[in-house]
């Protein structure tokens, strides 16, 4: 069994967490309460040292006046933005936003595109119907299931005849995604309770190498 | 026949503490036991060690960027040792660097491992360049200019004076770019490294993530992909076949587990269905009465 309180205080809350299965109890709110703290106190204090302090307040203070004085335009937005606790100047606070949406949006919406829709349309209908029986399955059910999916969501056309068997098929294709999606997300939940069973019985216990 | 349907009814209201338990044993036991299954490497995970095998062939440094925090280290420690192994095994230079705050910790403690383990020279063999916010911007930003983004390393050395990081200006002087993340940071490399400045992309992801990911593999935006435990599993398996390192680790012990627990979560899902269908027909039959 460990020596090391840094082990015992996690095993104790480990314990903590995993009473809830139980039933709701005080010591789990306990430990939820201890990690939202610790997680909020932890992100601040990340900010603070490696963000705020050295990007914003260290060349301020050193080169506000010169090399630096843009980052005051910074300091602006940052007051716009708090401008929204004050009722009577609050609208100033969606200048704020909008600058940072234009920014975010000018730089997503291009890369989005490249990335997430032409390489992907690209990468589906450049796929090759030669090679192994396998791999000219795999290629069919890839290009049938990407039409079907896609009719299922064209609205403009009742669901109906062809349109209405293709939409019927795309359901299905769908319906497997979202199976394959939630068996990985029992594959990763197991991992979980894996590492955190491993980490008692070895860390703590000490019953396995 | 509806003495079997009663039984199967009953079950399908079984309390969910009940399930609790077996999960438990079915992952408990066989960790306690030494039973241990083997994952031989798949086609995926083949071409991810050839796609790193390539970066470390070329003489640029590799950059590997650690996203994921305690919650998830379970099923990513093991995928990140595993390529941490393989780059110094090579002696290639890797840059580190990480995009979110609660992965920098684990970072250093993972890295503290290597260099003792591989004998490296911090500055010279590897660095830790820390964290950096605003990951969209510096994902995008680090193809112009790393120093922009990380103006010092994680233990406050200027760029300018880590003796690794000459003649790297930008993520183009890299020969690829590894990222192990919990989150969605894959995707978004993708989106503002790839995309904008093609450089090679290689993954390793929890198993929620996969299914996101795998089109990006099949497009060949991405090189290469470890998806989940038993991704990190089949790689441990790989590279103690090419002698890198001695035996297996954490993701290949825990396959026998969940695939005890699987099996477990496949039966209750079966008995819940079937009692669902056995209280249907039941109250059918009450109806008809």
């Amino acid at each position: 069994m460990s020596t090391d309180p840094y082990v015992w205080i996690a095993a104790i809350l480990t314990l903590g967490v995993f009473s809830f299965l139980l039933r709701d109890n005080p010591f789990f709110c306990a430990v939820e309460h201890l990690l939202v703290g610790l997680s909020t106190g932890y992100m601040f204090c990340t900010y603070w040292h490696n963000v705020f302090v050295p990007e914003l307040v260290t060349p301020l203070w050193e080169h506000g006046a010169g090399s630096e004085a843009h980052l005051w335009a910074v300091v602006g937005i940052c007051f716009l933005w708090a401008c929204k606790y004050v009722e009577s100047v609050k609208d100033l606070s969606r200048l704020a936003l909008a600058f940072w949406l234009s920014i975010d949006l000018g730089l997503a919406i291009p890369t989005e595109m490249e990335a997430g829709v032409i390489a992907q349309v690209v990468g589906t209908m450049g796929v090759s119907f030669n090679g192994s029986i396998e791999e000219i399955l795999g290629n069919v059910v890839l290009v049938g299931g990407t039409l079907a999916a896609l009719t299922y969501f064209f609205f403009s056309k009742a669901h109906k005849g062809v349109v209405g068997m293709t939409a019927k098929v795309g359901t299905w294709v769908i319906m497997i995604g979202f199976g394959a999606s939630f068996s990985y997300i029992l594959l990763s939940r197991i991992a979980l309770l894996i590492g955190r069973l491993l980490f008692l019985l070895r860390d703590w216990l000490g019953v396995i190498d | 026949m509806s003495r079997i349907a009663m039984a199967l009814t009953r079950l399908s209201n079984l309390d969910r503490r009940w399930i609790f338990l077996a999960i438990l044993l079915a992952v408990g036991l066989p960790l306690l036991t030494p039973v241990e299954f083997r994952a031989s490497p798949s086609e995926e995970t083949l071409r991810f060690d050839d796609a790193l095998q390539k970066a470390i062939d070329s003489d640029k440094p590799i950059m590997v960027d650690v996203d994921f925090g305690p919650q998830t280290m379970a099923e990513l420690e093991p995928v990140l040792l595993a390529v941490m192994h393989r780059i110094f095994t090579s002696r290639t230079k890797a840059i580190f660097f990480t995009l979110s705050p609660d992965a920098t910790a684990p970072t250093r403690r993972y890295l503290a491992r290597m260099e003792k383990q591989y004998n490296l020279n911090y500055g010279e063999d590897y660095v830790f360049l820390g964290y950096a916010s605003s990951f969209a911007y510096t994902m995008y930003g680090m193809g112009t200019s790393i120093e922009t983004y990380f103006h010092s390393d994680d233990r406050g050395t200027p760029i300018s004076k880590i003796p690794i990081m000459a003649g790297i200006e930008s993520i183009k002087d890299v020969s690829a770019v590894v990222n192990i993340a919990s989150n969605a940071f894959p995707k978004f490399w993708i989106q503002y490294g790839v995309a904008a400045f093609g450089f090679d992309l290689l993954v390793g992801c929890t198993a929620v993530n996969a299914t996101d990911l795998y089109p990006y593999l099949q497009t060949g935006q991405l090189k290469g992909l470890l998806a989940g435990g038993r991704a990190g599993a089949e790689y441990e398996t790989l590279l103690v076949e090419k002698g890198v390192i001695e035996k297996t680790g954490d993701a290949t012990r825990g396959l026998a587990p969940q695939s005890l627990a699987l099996l477990s979560l496949l039966a209750f899902i079966a008995v819940g269905n079937a009692g669902y269908f056995a209280r249907k027909r039941l109250d059918k039959g009450k109806g008809a009465r």
